[in-house]
């Protein structure tokens, strides 16, 4: 098995980093297309359009919530990764000679 | 034996290469544009390192420098292990059509790995200036040089020349003979396919096939120059194509003054088979030129006698067959 270099290995965690960043915003924007529609075509029935508002509000917020701590879990992993590689880069550096 | 077997794991390209190889066919422009670590600069390469182009790493590589180079390109998603033959060491001199070429025809052989993903006309203009690097620290005096690319390599090189003549470069004039093996000049079946998947689900008033075809859309413009087969852009056109949008973008001459061979692989033993008209060699299609007299308009300056047809080789076995090699030395001595 060959071993992949430092700089590759950035490069996948970079990678990991915008494919769950893009796959959230991604997933996101399409489930709110698909609840819109219900909860608009709910809203119409003016017995059930107050607690669909109610519901439609707690459904974004909690949607939203899951969404943004996905976000932020995936950024402290991006930075905690580039601390690492750093730290495994300077590691492999050759020490200085002494003057 | 495999090649782990022979010790050999440091000299070709492992899955590691394999998976980033494929990685930059699928997103490489991405990769390229985000400065990713994962995406790969042009570079001639030698036991799966890139050899820097100074006179003294080309006589470390070839002690004895021919008059003669042959630059093998491959083609998506893969590397210049797409040449090794199966089983085959890399050390072993008749592992590759390169090395094959430098025994038999004392030719030096040098294997090129690209970011397949970028455009066509990028890797062009880049692969125009890195041949003009290299036979400006080529020990020797080069007479004349072979070109032969791989699948979307062939595009690539038709393109090198295009822009090595726009810049003056002398390599150019130098090229004799340019061999194609399963090239998508007239674009790639399977991209047309995608093409049209992609246009559809885009289409239809639903989240979830918006977001696959959205998805599906992010393939690099490598793969989507593999459409019409188109890879020169010009001034200003350069741009993403988008789905609907027709391209603009064209193909410039063949070079002129060479020889251009064009040898391509079916499924099946008759190519007239509906299986071979309809896939080819499983990617690309036959071109339309064969069997045709006078050739057919457009179809380039090749004629019949240049167009070879390997039954029941596949698009990939192309790059490393023996009936395929023996077509190339063949054309490469007589003619």
């Amino acid at each position: 098995m060959s071993r992949l270099s430092l700089q590759q290995i950035r490069g996948v965690a970079d990678l990991i980093h915008d494919t769950v960043a893009g796959s959230v915003d991604a997933i996101e924007e399409t489930h709110r297309t698909i609840v819109r529609k219900p909860f608009a075509l709910l809203k119409q029935i003016d017995p059930i359009a107050a607690p669909v508002r109610t519901i439609e509000h707690i459904e974004r917020n909690i949607a939203g919530g899951v969404y943004q701590s996905i976000r932020v879990a995936n950024r402290l992993a991006a930075t905690l990764s580039t601390q690492v590689l750093n730290w495994l880069e300077e590691a492999e550096e050759p020490p200085q000679p002494q003057p | 034996m495999s090649r782990r077997q022979h010790g050999l794991s440091e000299q070709a390209p492992q899955w590691t290469e394999w998976g980033i190889s494929v990685l930059n066919g699928m997103i490489g422009d991405y990769l390229h544009h985000r400065r990713n670590g994962l995406a790969i600069d042009m570079a001639c390469y030698h036991r799966n390192h890139p050899l820097p182009l100074t006179t003294a790493d080309l006589l470390r590589v070839h002690p004895n420098p021919g008059a003669t180079l042959c630059i093998l390109l491959h083609g998506l998603g893969c590397n210049e292990g797409v040449w090794a033959f199966p089983d085959t060491p890399p050390d072993n001199p008749d592992s590759s059509y390169g090395t094959l070429l430098q025994r038999e025809l004392d030719y030096t052989p040098f294997f090129l790995r690209y970011n397949t993903g970028l455009p066509v006309a990028d890797n062009g203009k880049t692969l125009a200036t890195l041949l003009d690097n290299l036979l400006n620290c080529y020990p020797t005096h080069v007479d004349d040089i072979v070109l032969i690319g791989h699948s979307m390599g062939g595009l690539v090189l038709r393109s090198a020349c295009h822009y090595g003549i726009r810049q003056g470069c002398q390599w150019v004039d130098k090229v004799q003979r340019v061999f194609y093996l399963g090239t998508p000049h007239e674009g790639a079946i399977l991209e047309q396919l995608g093409h049209v998947a992609v246009t559809v689900l885009q289409k239809v008033p639903n989240p979830i096939t918006q977001l696959i075809g959205k998805i599906l859309d992010r393939r690099s413009q490598g793969v989507k120059d593999l459409r019409s087969g188109s890879w020169l852009a010009e001034d200003g056109l350069d741009d993403d194509l988008e789905v609907g949008r027709p391209d603009h973008r064209g193909a410039a001459p063949w070079l002129a003054h060479a020889r251009h061979y064009l040898l391509v692989g079916t499924l099946t033993e008759d190519p007239d088979h509906a299986l071979t008209l309809l896939l080819g060699d499983a990617l690309v299609r036959l071109p339309r030129a064969y069997g045709q007299s006078p050739p057919a308009a457009g179809s380039g300056p090749v004629p019949n006698s240049h167009i070879k047809v390997f039954p029941k080789v596949d698009h990939i076995r192309l790059a490393h067959d023996a009936k395929v090699y023996e077509q190339i030395k063949l054309w490469c001595s007589n003619e």
